[in-house]
């Protein structure tokens, strides 16, 4: 009842914003998306194979320009993603943009507060469902479960764009971390945990580079964050740390009918810890994964896609065979890795809305959540499918 | 046979990675309101003011854009010909910016008579036109090398 009320309310707000002028200084945008969802045989969305309404995104955006040199943006959200990510309504980014340095060919901008990570090819607006290529992102870089600390983070980012003889260069920069629910460091750990996880700090650097006047952009990305647990008074965890460091490598070509993206990338986890049983944890294991996706244009308004994805959560077990051997308890050996086909089509059947649908089918549950504490696992059978379709308006 | 595969895969490779999209046919041109004052723009600052990039003139004025439909075949040709890009990388150019809180897209409108009436009128303002006589309160901008 109190979510609808919620999901009611701001789709009114949504309804009523884009009613708005819009003067010189101050600009508004929102979208209302929702859609019909179901995970077969997996957890990843739904708990009983059932199709469900958990397909919920509306977001509110505004920015206003104080002057030449400054400006303030925000975004409010709310969502509803099943078992993908916490449900309700956040502020997913809210910064004061400084304009350092702006001439033709160069521009430097300094973003202060809950700035947006811009370091992947989607994640300056993996949270607005329009811009997406798909109603779900390939779960090897866009992993769900950490959406919200992927998407922005507090403190400050610097990005400049450069026009040169050899192209368009973009430069990005970022020192901040991101604040974790409660309810994320169960999901993270072990439903018994009963102390919280903070993000210490998480730093990234990407460069975009596109050749001038050609239809290729090529980028890469790198990452570091550390993690600590205080624990509870009673806890089954004394003590915990991991760290996280991230490269990525991204591709895209444009043609007039088609587009083609990729993005591999390559994760080293470290995680330590103390248990009140005894048990040490002292793991060290690098992840690799990515995915290639193929859009092509059916028509000016509708467009087909094809991807693969595929994740390996310990690049020395591809297999999981090791997971026999997990220091928490045995893990069945396809959450060692996630191999993921999807096809999906999009219809523009009217300007500022679009209905998509897609269809996944999946070998593997390593990307689901942490490979780590048996008690945490997303329960999924060892082939598991998704099925979405969505309806968005945006303004 | 395997050769062959390769040289064919070798050719589209450096087709794709060499041949950019077709050279400017100079059909249309950048019509400027009369207070920008800026006389010639490079192709790339001309992508950079059309991707919603460039928001500001040197003189501290907001940049105002404005573009026909993406469906209008004189946008397709302006998308392809002066900003050497296809019209749909451009609207993700603009949904990128405008939803993550970096600037506005343009101001679409519904015919070239409508574009030149509201570049004239508003100060700061930047569009385009399939003709070579800019009406009063405008100028045509030129494109040449970068500044």
């Amino acid at each position: 009842m109190q979510k609808h009320a919620v999901k009611g309310f701001f789709a009114s707000l949504v309804v009523m914003a884009s009613g708005v002028y819009a003067d010189d200084n101050l600009s508004w945008h929102g979208f209302i998306a929702q859609g019909l969802t179901r995970s077969q045989d997996s957890a990843f969305i739904t708990d009983d194979n059932a199709f469900s309404r958990e397909l919920t995104e509306i977001g509110i955006n505004a920015k206003y320009t104080v002057n030449s040199s400054l400006s303030v943006a925000g975004q409010l959200v709310y969502l509803d993603g099943g078992n993908r990510y916490r449900q309700g309504s956040r502020v997913d980014y809210l910064f004061l943009d400084w304009r350092v340095a702006q001439y033709f060919d160069w521009q430097m901008n300094l973003h202060i507060g809950r700035y947006k990570n811009r370091h992947w090819l989607y994640s300056a607006t993996q949270d607005v469902p329009q811009t997406r290529p798909s109603i779900i992102l390939p779960q090897s870089v866009y992993y769900d479960g950490n959406r919200d600390m992927a998407l922005s983070s507090d403190g400050i980012a610097l990005q400049s764009i450069k026009v040169g003889d050899t192209g368009t260069w973009e430069v990005r920069w970022s020192l901040g971390r991101s604040p974790l629910a409660k309810e994320e460091t169960k999901k993270f750990l072990s439903p018994l945990a009963q102390g919280r996880v903070k993000q210490d700090f998480v730093h990234q650097f990407s460069t975009y580079w596109q050749p001038d006047f050609s239809q290729w952009e090529l980028g890469f990305s790198l990452l570091q964050s550390d993690f600590s647990y205080k624990p509870a008074e009673q806890d089954i965890l004394l003590n915990g740390s991991s760290s996280v460091d991230r490269l990525t490598l991204a591709i895209r070509y444009d043609s007039e009918n088609w587009e083609f993206s990729s993005e591999l990338l390559r994760d080293r986890l470290r995680y330590k810890g103390d248990f009140t049983q005894g048990v040490t944890l002292d793991i060290d294991k690098t992840g690799e994964g990515g995915y290639a996706q193929f859009r092509y244009f059916l028509s000016d308004t509708v467009t087909g896609l094809v991807r693969i994805d595929t994740y390996d959560v310990d690049r020395d077990d591809r297999e999981g065979t090791l997971l026999d051997l997990n220091p928490l308890g045995p893990i069945p050996r396809y959450y060692g890795f996630m191999d993921t086909a999807t096809v999906g089509v999009s219809w523009d059947f009217a300007k500022q809305m679009r209905l998509s649908g897609e269809f996944s089918r999946t070998h593997g549950a390593g990307r689901l959540s942490a490979v780590l504490f048996p008690n945490s696992l997303i329960q999924a059978a060892p082939y598991w499918n998704t099925w979405s379709v969505q309806l968005m308006y945006w303004f | 046979m395997q050769s062959g595969v390769s040289r064919t895969l070798l050719i589209v490779l450096f087709i794709l990675v060499f041949c950019p999209l077709r050279a400017a046919e100079a059909a249309i041109h950048i019509l400027a309101n009369e207070a920008v004052k800026t006389q010639t723009l490079s192709p790339a600052q001309v992508r950079l003011i059309f991707a919603g990039r460039t928001q500001f003139w040197p003189n501290g004025e907001r940049v105002k854009v404005f573009v026909l439909h993406a469906s209008n075949p004189i946008h397709t040709e302006f998308c392809r010909n002066v900003l050497q890009i296809y019209p749909y990388q451009l609207e993700r150019i603009w949904q990128r910016i405008t939803y993550s809180g970096q600037g506005d897209a343009p101001t679409i409108v519904n015919s070239i008579e409508d574009m030149v009436a509201k570049v004239a009128a508003t100060p700061g303002s930047i569009g385009y036109v399939n003709t070579e006589t800019p009406p009063e309160g405008t100028y045509l901008l030129n494109i040449g090398e970068r500044e």
